[in-house]
């Protein structure tokens, strides 16, 4: 490690994720906004008192706004891995189409449990590099030093993630309706409600065990084996509300959602609570 | 040594008498008869189970807190302990259900949640089997035990709200429930000889795991000082070669 890099500063934060940091516009809005946010829970008074040592120590919704600009800049500089989480979902989708070769009711009926079986699978295999791909210049270490709480790295790390799955998910439920003859008409928002509740809690957890499995021989395989069985609840509670949702009267299952929420919930908590044993050298 | 024989021995007889117990002495069930027998066992073996599996999520969080490998090596039998009566309950459960409901499996709550759990911490003994770094591997499957533990109440919930077939709490499930008195008896006494079974076994583990990282420390050790012997003599005869 050159002589200096433990500097604490905001730069070093960025330098290491990518060259230079005008090569993507989105960071600075994303900081601007994530500056904001935490005004709106820290009295004022407090907020003045911290003041002073906002310089050395970053907030932590600051600093997971830069991890999160970064993590975008390092994606959209090639966009491989979202190509490849998009094409593997839609690889999946198709090749059940084949196994089952299913009528218009029967894609109704199984249609919500193949969809969200795609995004598992796709997203136990996208998770993957998050944090693996920071071990190949050992550039952990360097997020380590940086003078910021590990649970902005954690949770920068998360943000990038749901953005990425949500984007894939973006590309693919419009593909899945129209091989499936499924009409999304009247159900847009309550469908994006449901996957953003899903989504969140399989890019919550599934973030944490890139870290776990980042450490591990096999990982590939590994991510996916201890992932999988975790989200056993997420997934009953997607396919659930999701088939609510493809239903001749399509409801809102508040059940469901409740839960979902409830995952999520005890999942970023637990994560919070362990991002320090998590990250640790 | 002695004192460990003869509490080897205590409980062997133990579970013997708790065999006995369950097969002779017993009434028979009135609609399922002698098969209802392994109800002894398959209960008891749960009672283990979770009784193994809280110890190691117990050592998990002892282990982050505290960082001591003692709480990492209990952690890890806890699992290991739990794993082995968990498998057998599954492999009792279907022998009971196929007389019984007549069908070896079902999709119910309480039945997926603990194959789950199998599932779960058999990725966990698998985990730990992948990294190298002791240290990292204590902390990292630490982590592991406590996700899958939080995960386990929310998977009963789940299938709980999906569908259900297996039966309601029958001791203690309000009106109607219960059980003869031997047979309580007998399913006390049960209860009782397979949590000896598994705290023997636990205990032997954790010795067992204490001592592989004494020795692995002292592995570590000698290596470490064979490497500075080695360098030592190498260095001259390395820098001839590079001239």
């Amino acid at each position: 490690m050159r002589r200096g890099e433990g500097r604490c500063s905001q730069f070093d934060v960025r330098a290491s994720g990518g060259r230079e940091p005008q090569d993507f516009a989105c960071p600075k809005q994303i900081i601007v906004i994530a500056n904001a946010v935490p005004r709106l829970f820290i009295p004022a008074a407090l907020w003045r008192a911290r003041d002073a040592e906002r310089d050395l120590l970053l907030t932590t919704a600051q600093a997971a706004g830069i991890i999160l600009a970064k993590e975008l800049r390092l994606e959209f500089r090639t966009r491989e891995l979202l190509t490849a989480t998009v094409i593997f979902a839609l690889v999946v989708v198709v090749l059940f189409s084949f196994a089952f070769d299913p009528t218009a009711a029967e894609s109704r009926r199984y249609g919500p449990g193949l969809l969200w079986i795609a995004f598992l699978f796709a997203g136990s295999l996208m998770l993957n590099p998050s944090f693996a791909r920071e071990q190949n210049n050992e550039t952990l270490d360097a997020l380590r030093m940086a003078p910021i709480s590990s649970f902005a790295i954690l949770l920068g790390k998360i943000l990038a993630n749901f953005i990425f799955m949500s984007l894939a998910e973006l590309v693919l439920v419009p593909v899945f309706a129209v091989l499936y003859n499924l009409s999304l008409a009247g159900i847009v928002w309550r469908l994006i409600l449901v996957l953003v509740l899903g989504t969140w809690g399989l890019t919550v957890t599934g973030t944490v065990f890139s870290a776990v499995s980042a450490h591990a021989r096999m990982r590939e395989l590994l991510l996916p084996l201890l992932l999988l069985p975790l989200l056993t609840p997420l997934l009953i509670a997607a396919v659930e509300s999701t088939s609510a949702l493809f239903a001749e009267q399509p409801a809102l299952d508040r059940t469901w959602l409740a839960f979902l929420a409830g995952f999520d919930i005890v999942f970023l908590t637990a994560s919070w609570l362990l991002c320090d044993h998590l990250l640790a050298e | 040594m002695k004192a460990r024989f003869t509490i080897t021995a205590l409980v062997a007889l133990l579970i013997f008498c708790a065999g006995y117990a369950a097969l002779f002495i017993a009434p028979d069930e009135a609609t399922m008869h002698a098969i209802q027998r392994i109800f002894y066992f398959h209960v008891a073996c749960w009672n283990a189970m979770f009784c193994a599996f809280f110890v190691a999520f117990y050592a998990s969080v002892a282990y982050l807190v505290t960082g001591k490998r003692k709480w990492d090596a209990l952690g890890v039998s806890g699992v290991e302990v739990g794993v082995i009566c968990c498998t057998i309950g599954l492999v009792t459960g279907p022998l009971w259900a196929r007389p019984v409901w007549g069908i070896w499996w079902t999709w119910d709550a309480k039945l997926t949640s603990t194959f789950i759990l199998w599932l779960l911490f058999i990725a966990y003994l698998l985990l730990r089997g992948l990294i190298e770094d002791p240290e990292k591997k204590a902390s990292l499957s630490a982590i592991f035990a406590i996700f899958a533990s939080l995960d386990i109440p929310l998977v009963y919930l789940a299938n709980r709200l999906w569908r259900t077939q297996h039966p309601q709490p029958v001791i203690a499930g309000g009106q109607g429930s219960g059980l003869d008195p031997t047979m309580s008896k007998v399913l006390l006494l049960c209860l009782f000889a397979v949590f000896c079974v598994m705290l023997l076994v636990l205990i032997d583990r954790y010795r067992l795991e204490q001592l592989r990282n004494e020795c692995a420390e002292l592995k570590f050790e000698i290596e470490s000082q064979g490497i500075d012997a080695f360098d030592g003599a190498a260095t001259p005869a390395l820098q001839k070669g590079g001239q």
